[in-house]
């Protein structure tokens, strides 16, 4: 008896030994968004970004000598759950930083946990300003984000929606505090340039009937419909559209200018949509040609935006491993504020909120492919932050 | 005048998805007194089901017809196994496993089919008839002629057919049914594959017109619970006409007071409704 626990000891103790010294752990990285539930689509696709990120560098040898793991979290698109899931990811899985949230409403919801447990968080596809405004500088260190705010989107794409659109728009938006900043900050630089904003409405996600309020829209005979909506709403606000008979030009905030939009309603429903965000296909840059044939290669079809970000984000966290050289929490928050790197979604640095200042990219469907219209670079307008923390105290 | 009637158009086609899920609903209450919660993801497989069919190149009237089959087939299955063996027993018991089913359904749809939307794009149910100004997608029209068609159906075969007539009296007095020698299970058989398969031509008829998705039954049956509840439980004129009322109303609120209060008043009507007829819209006590 005596022996055999004596033996049983020694396997023990080879075993558990044995596994701390031969095989290094892996670099674990979360990344939080929906799943399941009707903006699935979106955190699917941005973790196919985010494994082909991991894939690609591991291939190359890793980070310092280990591999990196990505592990996933559903936040299904609520604020609730976006605290549990956070929770649970930093807790059971030990992840290091975290990537993710596809609604701002959830974003806004994790990041005091990313604050409480100090892991940092890469924001790659919310837009709502209030996110960066609470970061950074004054509030909460432990969060970055490297696409552009809608407010900052607005500057440029609004005034399109004008000149291309003509002066009298309708806005249908998403009712969450993306949905509802997008429709403040798009009005107020529509009023600025002399467009008129006839009509603005706020739809719940999963909403199946948008046909009433898409007749109260045609009654009011706009130059163009605005639409703040994400793929799966957005299929039924589009099929319903096609089916009242209107014609207007549709403009888009969101994930409706994609390839797997165009399947899902049809090459002659799609046709014409215009819609802006920090990456599209079709830009014309090696890297950007690069992730389009490796993604088809990897996952069998065409990457849409989020799929791009969720890549983005864990390049991002492999980055600031390499500049700190080590892979901890507070090591990777260090690295991300030296951050300075091109990638495919524009060049980011993170100023004093830990916003980055990219691109604005417009595009448009066209003859059922999304074509790149044009590429702004943008600087932060004078008082920008000023402004918002003015709002913030408020 | 236009932008109204089109808006009562627009509720009409929507009342006649919501009478074809609620009635299946309200059959099987007033029948086995059961609450299915699973009705609305027998509408939700029925609109993948058509997808799959329609994918392989197999005739929409076709695929109907075979995402109902499968429906009432599914319907037979889940009455064998867990609706039967709790019948008698405590009325939580069947809540209890309905709701189970429909997680079961639900996720298992997810794992099967990810929580994508998918949708099938088919010409002719596209296409817009145009009546001075008022727009109606052919596939809508069908809807409604289908559900129009389908209730008759089932007017005549619950009034006039020997299965009728046993499941009506089976819904007013078990004990007495089983004492004269009516075969009890094969009525609650027959009552839950028709309220599967009543969901089933729902999810079929809309899949064209829809974006699928695992949750997309979610939505909808909390609207026709509303509806059965407003056309006396087990109602089954009651429950027709709820739906288009509720839905009717709806159109018109989204329109002329807010999108965001849609469901406000819908279920405002509803409350209203049964602050002045407790037993429902006609007014009867629970029976077929």
């Amino acid at each position: 008896m005596r022996k055999q626990l004596t033996v049983m000891t020694i396997l023990f103790l080879f075993v558990s030994f044995s596994s701390f010294v031969f095989a290094a752990d892996p670099i674990r990285i979360g990344y939080i968004g929906p799943l399941t539930g009707s903006v699935g689509l979106l955190g699917n696709e941005a973790m196919k970004g985010a494994t082909l990120a991991a894939e690609q560098i591991n291939a190359a040898g890793g980070l310092l000598g280990r591999q990196i793991k990505v592990y996933a979290a559903d936040d299904k698109c609520n604020p609730a759950e976006s605290v549990s899931a956070t929770r649970k990811i930093i807790t059971r899985d030990r992840v290091v930083a975290t990537i993710g949230h596809v609604c701002s409403s959830a974003t806004l919801a994790g990041m005091p946990i990313n604050k409480q447990q100090k892991i940092p968080h890469v924001v790659e596809t919310s837009t709502n300003p209030m996110i960066t405004a609470r970061a950074g500088k004054g509030g909460n260190k432990w969060l970055f984000r490297p696409n552009l705010p809608d407010d900052i989107n607005a500057m440029v794409f609004a005034k399109m929606i004008v000149e291309i659109g003509g002066p009298k728009s309708s806005y249908l938006m998403v009712n969450d505090d993306w949905g509802r900043g997008v429709a403040t900050s798009f009005k107020k630089v529509m009023e600025e340039h002399g467009g008129k904003v006839l009509s603005v409405d706020y739809y719940d996600e999963g909403e199946t009937n948008f046909m009433s309020v898409l007749t109260k829209i045609k009654g009011l005979k706009p130059t163009s419909l605005f639409v703040s909506a994400r793929t799966g709403s957005g299929v039924v606000i589009m099929k319903q559209f096609a089916e009242l008979g209107m014609k207007m030009p549709v403009f888009n905030q969101g994930d409706m200018v994609n390839e797997q939009f165009v399947k899902l309603v049809g090459k002659d429903v799609a046709e014409g949509l215009i819609g802006s965000e920090s990456w599209y296909p079709g830009i014309d840059r090696p890297m950007n040609k690069k992730f389009e044939q490796d993604y088809i290669a990897r996952w069998g079809y065409d990457p849409i935006e989020p799929s791009a970000y969720g890549y983005v984000g864990v390049q991002l966290i492999a980055e600031a491993i390499r500049i700190s050289k080590k892979a901890t929490p507070a090591a990777i928050r260090d690295g991300l504020e030296k951050m300075d790197m091109d990638t495919i979604s524009g060049h980011v640095k993170f100023d004093e909120h830990n916003q980055a200042w990219t691109w604005v990219v417009i595009a448009k469907i066209t003859d059922g492919k999304v074509k790149v219209v044009k590429e702004v670079q943008v600087d932060r307008p004078a008082g920008y932050w000023e402004k918002w923390e003015k709002k913030l105290k408020k | 005048m236009e932008t109204f009637f089109q808006l009562l158009v627009n509720g009409i086609a929507f009342g006649a998805i919501y009478a074809m899920v609620a009635v299946g609903l309200t059959i099987v209450f007033g029948i086995l007194e059961v609450v299915n919660f699973a009705q609305g993801e027998f509408y939700m497989l029925a609109a993948y089901v058509t997808f799959l069919v329609y994918l392989v190149q197999i005739p929409y009237p076709l695929a109907i017809a075979i995402a109902v089959g499968t429906m009432v087939v599914i319907g037979l299955v889940v009455e064998r196994f867990a609706i039967r063996p709790l019948i008698g027993r405590a009325w939580q018991l069947p809540i209890l496993s309905t709701l189970g089913i429909s997680i079961i359904m639900q996720n298992g749809a997810i794992v099967i089919w990810t929580p994508n939307p998918r949708t099938i794009i088919i010409d002719i149910a596209n296409l817009n008839i145009d009546i001075f100004g008022v727009v109606i997608v052919f596939q809508k029209l069908m809807i409604v002629f289908f559900a129009l068609a389908l209730f008759i159906g089932l007017h005549y075969f619950i009034q006039k057919t020997k299965t009728g007539k046993a499941m009506r009296a089976v819904s007013q007095n078990k004990e007495a049914c089983r004492i004269i020698g009516i075969d009890v299970p094969r009525i609650s058989s027959i009552t839950f594959a028709l309220g599967a398969g009543l969901s089933g031509f729902g999810g079929a008829l809309v899949a064209p017109v829809m974006a699928i998705h695992p949750v997309m039954g979610i939505f909808l049956v909390l609207k026709c619970f509303a509806a059965v509840i407003m056309g006396g439980f087990g109602n089954i004129k009651g429950t027709i006409c709820s739906a288009f009322i509720l839905a009717i109303v709806e159109s018109f609120a989204v329109a002329y007071v807010s999108l965001q209060y849609k469901d406000v008043f819908a279920f405002l009507v509803m409350i209203i409704i049964l602050l002045f007829r407790p037993a429902g819209i006609f007014g009867k006590k629970v029976g077929i």
